[in-house]
């Protein structure tokens, strides 16, 4: 029996005409935290929905700790927890230590009361109604609700959206706990950022289909994607000029500007000194660069 | 079986129920004020009926068509409540949750049905203990198959809700359909007025409410009547209650994105 936790080979789901996901492979190892990103509607619940059991694919296979989910279900969730998109789908009127309590007695060795809302942080809400709860609470209560069985699997989609930073360091800081004891985690987020700091595999997904699938750093070293250049357009100034220099190894275009990658710092000297600019805008690559280069679009969180 | 687990799910659900205020009024406020209003006005009239044997009863008019408020109670929680709840459950994702834990999914209706069952039993026996106290309610059947055909017709009106809360995606457009059904049924069974006195064509259309054969079938059994009499009620509701265990499989649905 394979050592993955989770193994998708080939996946496709449809809705009608639209393609939620097609061609989808992807294999997570014990003890990591892999990645799923893409801009929304990319397939990333999709996908998740399909490792969870919850949507039959049209084609393609899925295998959660060695066994399909959807004819292990109930088997497989006592080693999962899964923390679902959306905030809401707990009961208003139900309160955060009912909630507790209910998520407890599905699992035969849960978490204590007392530690379950320790790992939430809201020991001194119990009696609170979950409608009542910020955003950064109700989500905090859903992962410490995931965790409430001690599962080996965590499924989490989008964590952390619309949270403050100090919510979502709050989140990641519980999360990477949760690796260091052992745990894998299989995180969808529409948040470059995080996918780079956290995941130690990523799977970049768009119109339902896998464009990069690695390690975040490696995937740009192989590019040699270290720093950018923004270089504005300028008359006679192409790619075939900028791909010329010697530290130049990626452009692409958008809107008016040139954005220049490199492996090396000496790439911003080479620019000035070709456009005869005084000075250019550099950062460090990121991974939204790398969506870009893959796609050929700057990465927009809101569309698709 | 995890009775710990159950229980939990029992007293999580039951909380979440009590807590709607809306569901609250209808299913335990309501009918109490109902009986108390209708009560107060024709409860006392003098009645008069025939037992099987031919012995000639005074009582009262509540005394007779208390199994109406029965059947009010069951069509509510059946026809208005459990079809509402579930759709608004499934459309604010709450099936989808329990769909992702251990939780056997079978348990979750076992416990629901379990749930409106302990409910029509606490407000069965207020409305019992009203009518008893303040317009001396008499009962002239039989305890057991009076249970039984109460039984028959929770489960029959039960299994038909929840077919209604599997139909539609909206938790409003199930609100909406699961209202008008239960009125036009409630209004016209002889649950809110009683049929006799209903013009003739009206008393015969409203023979194809099944409602009315849930009023009918309630008021024979309590008024002690034999089999020959409301064996055409009895029958329409096993009908009504095995149409809807078959169809309800197929139209119940955990996830309102299919």
């Amino acid at each position: 029996m394979s050592d993955l936790v989770i193994e998708v080979a080939n996946l496709a789901k449809h809705y009608g005409d639209i393609t939620a996901a097609t061609d989808v492979s992807l294999q997570v190892e014990p003890g990591t935290v892999f990645g799923l990103v893409g801009p929304n509607g990319a397939g990333k619940s999709t996908t998740i929905e399909c490792i969870q059991g919850l949507r039959v694919p049209d084609s393609g296979t899925v295998q959660v700790l060695g066994r399909p989910p959807r004819e292990h279900r109930r088997d497989l969730f006592r080693h999962i927890g899964v923390l679902p998109q959306h905030n809401e789908l707990l009961p208003a009127r139900l309160r955060v230590g009912e909630a507790v309590d209910l998520w407890r007695s599905f699992h035969d060795n849960p978490l204590s009361k007392d530690d379950t809302l320790a790992l939430c942080g809201l020991e001194d809400r119990r009696k609170t109604r979950t409608s009542r709860l910020s955003g950064g609470q109700r989500r905090r209560l859903m992962i410490a609700l995931a965790q409430v069985g001690r599962p080996r699997l965590l499924i989490l989609d989008e964590p952390s959206s619309g949270l403050d930073p100090v919510a979502r360091y709050n989140i990641w800081r519980n999360l990477n706990a949760f690796k260091d004891q052992g745990g894998t985690i299989l995180v969808s987020t529409h948040y470059m950022d995080e996918a780079e700091e956290h995941c130690d595999q990523l799977c970049l997904l768009d119109h339902g289909q896998v464009q990069v699938l690695g390690n975040p750093r490696r995937l740009m070293e192989e590019r040699r994607m270290r720093v950018l250049v923004k270089v504005p357009h300028a008359p006679g100034l192409d790619r075939d000029r900028l791909l010329a220099l010697d530290h130049v190894h990626q452009v692409e275009q958008v809107e008016n500007e040139w954005f220049v990658f490199g492996a090396s710092d000496r790439l911003y000297g080479e620019l000035k000194q070709l456009t005869n600019r005084e000075f250019l805008e550099m950062r460090p690559a990121r991974l939204e660069d790398l969506y870009l280069m893959t796609t050929g679009r700057a990465y927009r969180t809101g569309g698709t | 079986m995890n009775f710990k687990m159950m229980w939990t799910l029992f007293r999580t659900d039951l909380l979440i129920y009590v807590r709607e205020p809306a569901a609250a009024f209808f299913t335990f406020a309501f009918p109490i004020l109902l009986l108390s209003i209708l009560g107060e006005i024709f409860g006392r009239y003098p009645h008069q009926f025939r037992l099987p044997d031919g012995t000639s009863i005074d009582t009262t008019y509540i005394s007779v068509f208390f199994p109406g408020f029965v059947a009010f109670i069951i069509a509510n929680l059946a026809l208005q409540s459990a079809p509402i709840f579930l759709a608004s459950q499934r459309t604010t994702g709450w099936f989808r949750m329990l769909q992702l834990s251990p939780l056997r999914l079978s348990w979750v209706i076992t416990i629901r049905v379990v749930m409106y069952f302990a409910i029509f039993v606490f407000s069965y026996a207020l409305m019992y203990l009203l009518a008893r106290q303040v317009f001396g309610l008499q009962f002239f059947g039989l305890l057991l198959p009076f249970g039984l055909a109460m039984l028959l017709c929770f489960a029959s009106f039960g299994s038909m809700g929840f077919l209604l809360g599997g139909l539609f995606n909206s938790a409003s457009t199930t609100q909406a359909v699961a209202s008008i059904i239960f009125f036009l049924m409630y209004f016209t069974s002889g649950s809110a007025i009683p049929r006799d006195q209903f013009p003739d064509w009206l008393f015969r259309a409203t023979e194809l409410n099944p409602m009315t054969h849930v009023v009918d079938l309630l008021i024979a059994v309590w008024t002690g009547q034999t089999f020959d009499q409301l064996w055409v009620s009895a029958l329409v509701v096993i009908l009504m209650g095995v149409a809807g265990f078959v169809l309800t499989p197929l139209t119940f649905r955990w996830d309102a994105e299919g």
